[in-house]
């Protein structure tokens, strides 16, 4: 039963009839951030930040009401997952790491291969894909619309939406509004930037090297000994990725995984994946899209040899020059630069931690 | 129906007379954008042959254009500012082109600019544009190297297939590398006012961009310049570069 909101003036609808008046929800673009573009159709309200809240971390949209989104999505570890694979409901892995749940809003394709073009198509899988949540949609709204959690879903649905109507799209548009609050912008890089505060020696080092063209110069025109790391983990928008897929060179052959291929049927995609972002990576290990990676330094060394050959290879991989050549106190540096990209203001965030 | 008094069609008429016409009436011209091996079409992936008959395969073409002109007759060059981003692994690139006024002009060159107009360059940070600006975040995903580099102004990537294969990368930008192409004709084109606009095609022969009359680039020799660590391999690209785009 909605409780309703009552219009006490001013209105000839009749007191039955409840009034829906979401409240715009002011998000705040963080310095040198680019505007978010977000759709027409699900603008952020208060209430439906609310409810996407709620849903996030509610356990009943899962087959057998043990998991969330929140359970592969840890705050602690910026809201990816520890594990190489994530366990689904029944047991069963998938053959991904999760991916980091940070500063969403800004990206233009979502998962490891791109494949979901919106948040909100993004959100719709995991409830019913066997090997997550294993909840049928049909059921998953059947248990809201009857309110089976106890948490008043009808109203809350109805103060988000307009309706206690329970539905599919609206429950994922919800969980969008959520995620796209997840704004990270408080690392000590960000402050930094923002001119409070300042970078050790070591940090600034590495943030250098950050930005230097990899490669031995003897060996490659122009090398500067950097890690070549600014190509793909850009600081445009203050998001350190491209979105775009790349192939970094971790396979020869890509018949477990064919990434971006498998979406686009074009051989030329073999191999690639999304950028992800270098924000909170300190925190978000396993690293690579099937989690091979557990520090920061085996990934620091995976580039530094320039990963393996193939077809796909990107251009910006050192493969055929062998690495770049990054002795081992720049890898330290590097390492500590990336640490200044961490935002435990944003994983301790009481916003976004589990309501219930 | 309600008949709208003379005075008043006199005085609407007389206002949009005043303000000028109205946008879909300016003679216009839309540019396309092709690529091309060799003088034949090209499309991104194919293994097409070099110069010294090796097969060789381009995987990533992408450029900035911007600051273009027109030449009218009459007036000179007119400029119509914009910038766009041209993905040559997608269809349909293109930009129209619309001049001021709401005249009828004989158009006989046509200027574009190769890159990121240096005001719009270096210290212009993606974050301040829209979201779908071709200088946004977005817009310029994979190309803009920081703020203080500014944009990559043309991305061209591919691989020799030779054993082994020899990947290649030539990406130009910095504002020293910023060049603009022109062209003129005799017969002048008639852009007519309020007129569906006119078609014309730009092409970029991708062939042209390793191999020119006095200069010829090979992979296997000079495989890699983001600019800033091989500008003098990058002047050499983008002088190709320039010298590869033709218009018909």
């Amino acid at each position: 039963m909605v409780v309703a909101t009552w219009s006490l003036a001013g209105c000839d609808c009749g007191p039955d009839e409840p009034v829906w008046s979401p409240t715009p929800y002011d998000l705040v673009i963080p310095p040198f951030f680019p505007p978010m573009d977000v759709p027409a159709d699900n603008p952020l309200t208060v209430e439906g930040v609310k409810l996407g809240r709620m849903l996030f971390w509610e356990t009943a949209l899962s087959s057998d009401r043990s998991m969330s989104c929140g359970s592969c999505h840890l705050p602690a570890h910026s809201f990816s997952d520890p594990a190489q694979y994530s366990t689904g409901v029944t047991g069963a892995q998938g053959t991904r790491n999760a991916m980091a749940l940070i500063n969403l809003g800004w990206a233009p394709s979502f998962l490891w291969d791109g494949r979901m073009p919106t948040l909100e198509d993004q959100i719709l899988d995991p409830v019913q894909h066997p090997d997550e949540m294993n909840l049928p949609w049909s059921q998953a709204v059947q248990r809201l619309q009857e309110d089976e959690p106890g948490r008043g879903y009808a109203q809350l649905f109805f103060d988000a939406f307009g309706t206690d109507m329970v539905t599919p799209e609206l429950t994922v548009k919800a969980v969008a509004q959520f995620v796209r609050t997840m704004v990270s912008s408080d690392s000590k890089f960000d402050l930094w930037r923002r001119g409070e505060t300042e970078l050790s020696e070591e940090e600034y080092n590495g943030y250098q090297i950050f930005l230097r063209e990899g490669g031995d110069p003897e060996v490659v025109p122009g090398g500067q000994f950097g890690g070549d790391c600014f190509h793909c983990h850009g600081e445009a928008g203050m998001q350190f990725t491209d979105n775009l897929m790349h192939n970094n060179g971790l396979d020869s052959v890509f018949v477990a995984d064919p990434g971006f291929a498998g979406v686009t049927g074009n051989p030329l995609d073999s191999g690639k994946f999304r950028t992800p972002t270098l924000r909170n990576v300190a925190l978000s290990a396993p690293y690579m899209h099937d989690g091979r990676f557990f520090t920061l330094e085996q990934v620091i060394d995976h580039y530094n040899t320039g990963g393996v050959p193939s077809s796909t290879l990107d251009p910006f991989m050192k493969y055929e020059a062998g690495g770049l050549a990054l002795a081992p106190i720049q890898k330290e540096a590097l390492v500590a630069f990336l640490h200044t990209l961490t935002d435990t203001v944003f994983v301790n965030n009481p916003k976004f931690q589990d309501p219930h | 129906m309600k008949k709208t008094s003379t005075p008043l069609l006199m005085l609407a008429l007389l206002l949009l007379a005043a303000t000028g016409c109205q946008p879909d009436e300016s003679p216009s011209l839309r540019l396309a954008f092709d690529l091309a091996w060799d003088g034949a079409p090209y499309t991104l992936g194919e293994v097409v042959l070099d110069n010294q008959g090796r097969d060789i395969r381009l995987d990533r073409m992408e450029a900035y254009v911007s600051q273009f002109a027109l030449h009218d007759v009459d007036e000179g060059w007119v400029n119509v500012d914009t910038v766009q981003r041209i993905r040559f692994a997608e269809e349909g690139n293109h930009v129209v082109l619309d001049l001021p006024g709401c005249e009828d002009r004989h158009i006989d060159g046509l200027r574009m600019g190769l890159g990121v107009p240096a005001d719009q360059n270096v210290d212009v940070d993606p974050a301040g544009y829209p979201a779908d600006h071709p200088l946004g975040f977005a817009g310029s995903a994979g190309m803009h190297w920081g703020w203080a580099a500014g944009y990559i102004f043309s991305v061209y990537d591919g691989r020799l297939l030779v054993d082994p294969e020899q990947p290649f990368s030539y990406h130009a930008g910095d504002d020293r590398l910023y060049r603009t192409v022109e062209f003129s004709w005799e017969d002048a084109w008639l852009l007519e006012a309020g007129e569906e606009p006119q078609n014309r095609i730009l092409t970029l022969d991708a062939y042209k961009c390793l191999h020119g009359s006095e200069d010829v680039i090979d992979p296997t020799v000079d495989a890699q310049t983001h600019t800033g660590n091989n500008l003098e391999l990058a002047t050499r690209w983008v002088t190709l570069y320039l010298q590869a785009w033709t218009l018909k």
